[in-house]
C-alpha cells in the first residue's frame, strides 16, 4: 500500500480544496462526474483494474479517461497528484472545474491507495450535495476462515475488553484482516466485539474485495507483531 | 493519509480561512467544549449516550467517527470536504479544523494540555486575521 508520508499530495489536495466554492447551479454537472466515477469505482472493485482499462477506452471525458488510465498503468500516486496539480495551475481552473478535478483526483488516489470503495463513493457524494450517513455501514458477509496451525492468536481470548482494544488499536488494516481470517471462531468473536463499527466493516469489505490479492507473505510479520504485543502486555501483567 | 500529511494539509487550511468577529466568539465557545472532551476522552469517561446527545453536529459526527474507529486522517478529510462541498462559511470551516485536530489528538493519545494549546493558537490566529 502506498505510504503518503511527507508527500506533496496533501498539500496540493488541501491547498486546492480550500479554494473551492460550489454553487447550486454546479451540482447537476458534478452529479454527472459523480455518476461516471462511481461506475469506474464499481468496475475496479468487482472486476479489477484490467476491466477498468477496457471500459476507459470508450470514456468521452479526457480528464476522467487520462487520470484513471494512470491508475490502470499503476502510476505512483505522487505522479497522479503532480499531473493534476499542474493541470489546475496551467489552465487557471474555475471553481466548478476545480471541484471536478478534485473528484477525479480523489478517485484515482483512492484506487491506487486501496481506500475503501464505500468511503471514496461517499466522499464523492458530498460533492453533489447528498446527505451521507457515515455511521450506517453496508451489511457485509463475514469472511471465511483460513486454516491456521498457529495458536499465537488464542491469547486474545484471555484479555479483558480494554486490553483487547489496546492490542487491536496497534494493528493496521492488513494486520487486522489477517487476524480476523486466521483466528479461531472464538478469537474472531472477541475481536469483532472489541472493534469499532468502521474497522469491522472495513475488514469485511477488504476480505471480500482483496481476498485473491491477500498478501500472504506478510502473515508471518503480522503474527510476529502480535507476539510482540503479547510480550508487552505480559510485562505489564495484563495478559 | 498519514499524520505528517495531515499536518501539512492542516496548516495550509488554517492559513486560508477567514473568520469574522461573531465567528471568533463561536470558535471560543467550541474550544471550551473541546477542552472538556479532550480531558474526558483521555480518561475514557465519554459515553455513547453523551455523544448521541451532543448538539453540535460536526462535533457529534467527529466523536462518533472516533468511536467507530475511522482513521483520523480520513475523518479530517471527510469533515472538511463535506463542509467545503456544502458551501460552509469561514467560521464553520474553522470549527471543522478545531474538531478535526481535537479528534486527531484524542486518537493519538496526545496530551490534552498540548492539544488545547494548539487549538488556542488557531483561535488566536483567527483573532488577528
Amino acid at each position: 500500500m502506498h505510504d503518503p508520508s511527507n508527500s506533496p499530495f496533501q498539500l496540493f489536495y488541501f491547498g486546492h480544496l480550500g479554494r473551492v466554492a460550489i454553487s447550486e447551479a454546479d451540482r447537476p454537472i458534478l452529479r454527472q462526474t459523480f455518476d461516471t466515477l462511481v461506475k469506474y469505482i464499481g468496475a475496479a472493485q468487482w472486476l479489477g483494474l484490467l476491466a477498468l482499462d477496457d471500459l476507459l477506452e470508450s470514456e468521452p471525458d479526457p480528464l476522467v479517461r487520462n487520470t484513471l488510465q494512470m491508475v490502470t498503468d499503476g502510476c505512483d500516486p505522487e505522479l497522479v497528484a503532480e499531473v493534476l496539480h499542474l493541470g489546475i495551475v496551467v489552465d487557471h481552473a474555475t471553481c466548478l472545474d476545480l471541484a471536478q478535478r478534485l473528484m477525479v483526483w480523489r478517485t484515482a488516489i483512492g484506487l491506487l491507495q486501496g481506500d475503501s470503495p464505500w468511503v471514496i463513493q461517499n466522499l464523492l457524494r458530498t460533492w453533489v450535495g447528498d446527505e451521507v450517513d457515515w455511521h450506517k455501514f453496508p451489511e457485509m458477509e463475514e469472511p471465511p476462515f483460513i486454516e491456521n496451525p498457529e495458536t499465537s492468536l488464542e491469547f486474545l481470548i484471555s484479555l479483558d475488553e480494554t486490553s483487547c482494544r489496546a492490542v487491536l488499536r496497534e494493528l493496521d488494516e492488513q494486520e487486522l484482516l489477517h487476524v480476523i481470517l486466521l483466528g479461531s471462531q472464538q478469537v474472531r468473536s472477541v475481536i469483532l466485539v472489541s472493534l469499532g463499527a468502521y474497522r469491522r466493516f472495513r475488514a469485511f469489505e477488504q476480505a471480500k474485495t482483496t481476498s485473491l490479492r491477500l498478501e500472504r507473505r506478510d502473515i508471518p510479520k503480522t503474527l510476529e507483531h502480535i507476539s510482540f504485543l503479547q510480550a508487552l502486555l505480559d510485562r505489564r501483567g495484563l495478559s | 493519509m498519514s499524520s505528517d500529511g495531515l499536518s501539512t494539509g492542516f496548516s495550509t487550511l488554517v492559513a486560508q480561512i477567514q473568520v469574522d468577529d461573531h465567528g471568533r466568539l463561536e470558535l471560543h465557545y467550541l474550544l471550551e467544549k473541546l477542552r472538556d472532551y479532550l480531558y474526558r476522552l483521555r480518561s475514557g469517561s465519554v459515553t455513547k449516550a453523551e455523544i448521541d446527545d451532543e448538539i453540535h453536529p460536526g462535533l457529534r459526527q467527529g466523536l462518533r467517527m472516533l468511536d467507530d474507529g475511522f482513521p483520523v486522517e480520513l475523518m479530517g478529510e471527510i469533515h472538511y470536504t463535506s463542509a467545503v462541498a456544502a458551501g460552509a462559511t469561514g467560521t464553520e470551516l474553522a470549527e471543522q479544523l478545531l474538531i478535526w485536530r481535537s479528534m486527531q489528538a484524542a486518537h493519538h493519545g496526545e496530551s490534552p494540555n498540548t492539544a488545547c494549546m494548539i487549538l488556542e493558537t488557531i483561535c488566536q490566529g483567527k483573532q488577528r486575521g
